[in-house]
């Protein structure tokens, strides 16, 4: 099996391949059923998006939710996350329709936007979107979860970046005057700076009207790192003995992103060498290169 | 005006002298593609190869790819139109004069429009440019990975040229973009290509970018032109001393720059005298009219750029010229954020192009030769 499956350095990971974030997923899940609004928080490369795609797996697959995720995007206004949600939104009106019976039925999406006036295609607003414009795109999500009949979680990934956004504080204030209270769609927030997060939580933006911190740890105790990580370098074909394998948790002092990269560049070197196990050589160039990485990395 | 599969990328598979010189790095790349990485940046140094190995590389790949020169793009709506073309002639060939507009009742393109309507993905849009570039940017991509049924690469070369003509801020939220669909679940892999020290790798190890740590990072540095030698060397066929004479001179003459090596090397084989000098100066004189464009357009990129190569080409460092630190520093960032300089070790500065370098040592003014001979 590829390294770069078993050893992701890079995007979200899939639920089949953490290694022990069972725990956050299932609180995260419960807390969301309860339809507790969360902020979810923590350093960059901790894990944050892939905890939270999980619970929203969880909850789209065992618990009948619809989910519409999305990434705030780097941009100077809120027109980006309203353009975001419209595409979802009607993404998930589009599967309905597909899905048999409604091949004939006019988009409940087309229908809701025409009767607020928004269009489809917010572009040529640039960075001045209408504030009515702005709501109506953010209610979008309530009105289908309506309109279906199911519970909804709106998953609103870098949400942090709104700071950034000249109609920033227009956004949040919408976003919690929409949802908070209501019992349809349950809000999920990641941001992953911390000062930006606590500036979202209080005034002018007030996040913490809708909804709670929860603080992901960024870090996961070495014993539970143990058993999975033997598992994986066993399904890249690579034995390592016990001490070895310590010295990478030891490298990496529990963090996700730099324990996985220790594993990653020990198996590359592993494999430039055509060796099937990882040894004293191999450990040591492997840790040499994940070392300089994450020093460059700052 | 609707983006055509006729312009679209056909990359030629390269031929396998073009690997000499670049063995290790061509090895290394199979070595990362194989692992599947969700995201790799390459850094490389202008004219290092990384086109070759990029073509050499996904050429063969197990998988459907979808390889695109960014340097055709001004902005994120053209990078979004040439991703989309590219993936059309790729992945859905018999589309492709559909979305040329020749066939607009043609049936595989409808039938395509429509399966990717469903998923919210406006094809229309994204093959006449209209719309917001980020947006049509985050389609494309949607595309790729729709067309290629999820176990998709992308490949972007150049990137760092169409970002280096962005504002900061468009520049960051392409990247954005990139990392965003990068992160959404089931979406394809990226294989970016950007300069050493360029946007792209810069945001990669900026805590404050959306694109930090978020994937791995592979840097290629020219060859030294011993390493002609020495991978000729280590294949099994056996060379000519001539040859090997040929190619380690031919080498040195376009220091290390693989393109210009073998162009070199077929410039002297056309003559009756099979030196690569002749060949070197052959090239030269055939291609001295653009040199000498490419020269004078240094001086629009800063005022001191001129200067500030020639002293370069000459031997001289660029800050022991009688000018001010501070300019020569502007006329060096942006003349490397155009892949025109770069560094080829710690405070050492390179000019990129070969013929440049040359052009610029004979035709330096009079009082940089004086400068230089000190």
């Amino acid at each position: 099996m590829p390294l770069g499956l078993l050893f992701p350095t890079g995007g979200r990971v899939a639920p089949a391949q953490m290694v022990a974030r069972e725990g956050e997923v299932a609180d995260l899940v419960r807390r969301l059923r309860e339809f507790a609004h969360v902020v979810m928080s923590g350093p960059r490369r901790a894990g944050k998006t892939s905890v939270c795609a999980a619970a929203c797996a969880v909850l789209r697959d065992e618990h009948d939710f619809l989910v519409i995720e999305l990434e705030a995007p780097e941009q100077s206004s809120a027109e980006g996350v309203c353009q975001l949600i419209i595409d979802r939104a009607a993404r998930l009106d589009l599967q309905r329709i597909s899905r048999g019976l409604l091949k004939a039925a006019v988009p409940t999406i087309q229908k809701l936007l025409e009767e607020r006036g928004v269009p489809l295609d917010l572009s040529h607003f640039g960075a001045d979107v209408p504030d009515a414009t702005r709501r109506a795109a953010l209610e979008l999500p309530l009105a289908i979860a309506r309109q279906q009949k199911r519970k909804m979680v709106l998953f609103m990934d870098e949400l942090q970046r709104a700071v950034d956004y000249v109609d920033g504080v227009g956004l949040l204030h919408d976003l919690v005057d929409i949802y908070c209270g209501n019992q349809d769609v349950v809000v999920l927030v990641d941001g992953s700076d911390d000062r930006t997060i606590d500036r979202l939580m209080g005034s002018p933006y007030d996040l913490a009207r809708l909804g709670q911190r929860v603080e992901l740890p960024p870090t996961i105790p070495v014993d539970q790192w143990r058993t999975p990580l033997r598992e994986r370098f066993a399904r890249a074909t690579l034995s390592i003995s016990d001490e070895h394998l310590d010295q990478i948790l030891d490298f990496a002092e529990g963090r996700p992103y730099d324990t996985m990269a220790g594993c990653l560049y020990v198996g590359l070197t592993a494999r430039r060498l055509g060796s099937e196990a990882v040894d004293g050589f191999v450990l040591e160039k492997g840790l040499e290169e994940a070392r300089a990485r994450l020093d460059e990395d700052g | 005006m609707p983006a055509s599969t006729k312009t679209a990328e056909r990359q030629a598979p390269p031929q396998a002298r073009s690997l000499i010189g670049l063995r290790s790095e061509d090895r290394e790349l199979a070595l990362r593609l194989a692992e599947r990485p969700d995201l790799l940046v390459v850094e490389s140094d202008p004219l290092s190869g990384a086109s070759i190995l990029l073509a050499h590389a996904t050429k063969d790949a197990d998988r459907s790819t979808v390889l695109v020169d960014a340097r055709v793009s001004g902005s994120a709506l053209d990078l979004a139109m040439v991703i989309a073309t590219a993936a059309i002639v790729r992945l859905a060939p018999q589309a492709a004069s559909w979305w040329d507009g020749a066939g607009t009742f043609d049936v595989e393109g409808l039938r395509l429009s429509r399966t990717l309507s469903d998923r919210g993905i406006d094809l229309d849009e994204l093959r006449v440019g209209s719309g917001g570039g980020i947006e049509q940017l985050r389609h494309a991509l949607e595309l790729v990975a729709e067309l290629s049924e999820g176990d998709g690469l992308l490949a972007i070369d150049h990137l760092d040229d169409l970002l280096e003509r962005l504002s900061v801020r468009n520049a960051r939220a392409v990247l954005g973009v990139l990392r965003a669909e990068h992160q959404r679940a089931g979406s394809l892999q990226q294989l970016l290509v950007g300069r050493v020290d360029g946007r792209l790798a810069t945001a990669l190890r900026d805590p404050e970018h959306p694109l930090y740590r978020a994937g791995d990072a592979l840097q290629l540095r020219r060859p030294r032109p011993q390493r002609f030698i020495d991978d000729m060397a280590a294949t099994r066929r056996q060379w000519k001393d001539a040859t090997l004479a040929l190619v380690g001179a031919a080498a040195e003459l376009a220091a290390g720059a693989p393109a210009y090596v073998w162009r070199t090397v077929d410039a002297a084989r056309a003559g009756d005298n099979r030196d690569a000098l002749t060949g070197w100066r052959r090239l030269r004189e055939s291609s001295e009219p653009s040199t000498a464009q490419q020269f004078r357009l240094l001086g629009s990129v800063h005022r001191a750029g001129p200067t500030v190569v020639c002293a370069i080409a000459n031997g001289i460092g660029p800050y022991e010229l009688p000018l001010n630190p501070k300019s020569v520093n502007d006329a060096l960032t942006r003349m490397r954020a155009r892949g025109q300089v770069y560094s080829p070790g710690k405070q050492r500065w390179a000019i990129s192009d070969p013929l440049l370098a040359a052009w610029a040592r004979e035709n330096a003014p009079a009082w940089v030769h004086r400068r230089a001979q000190r």
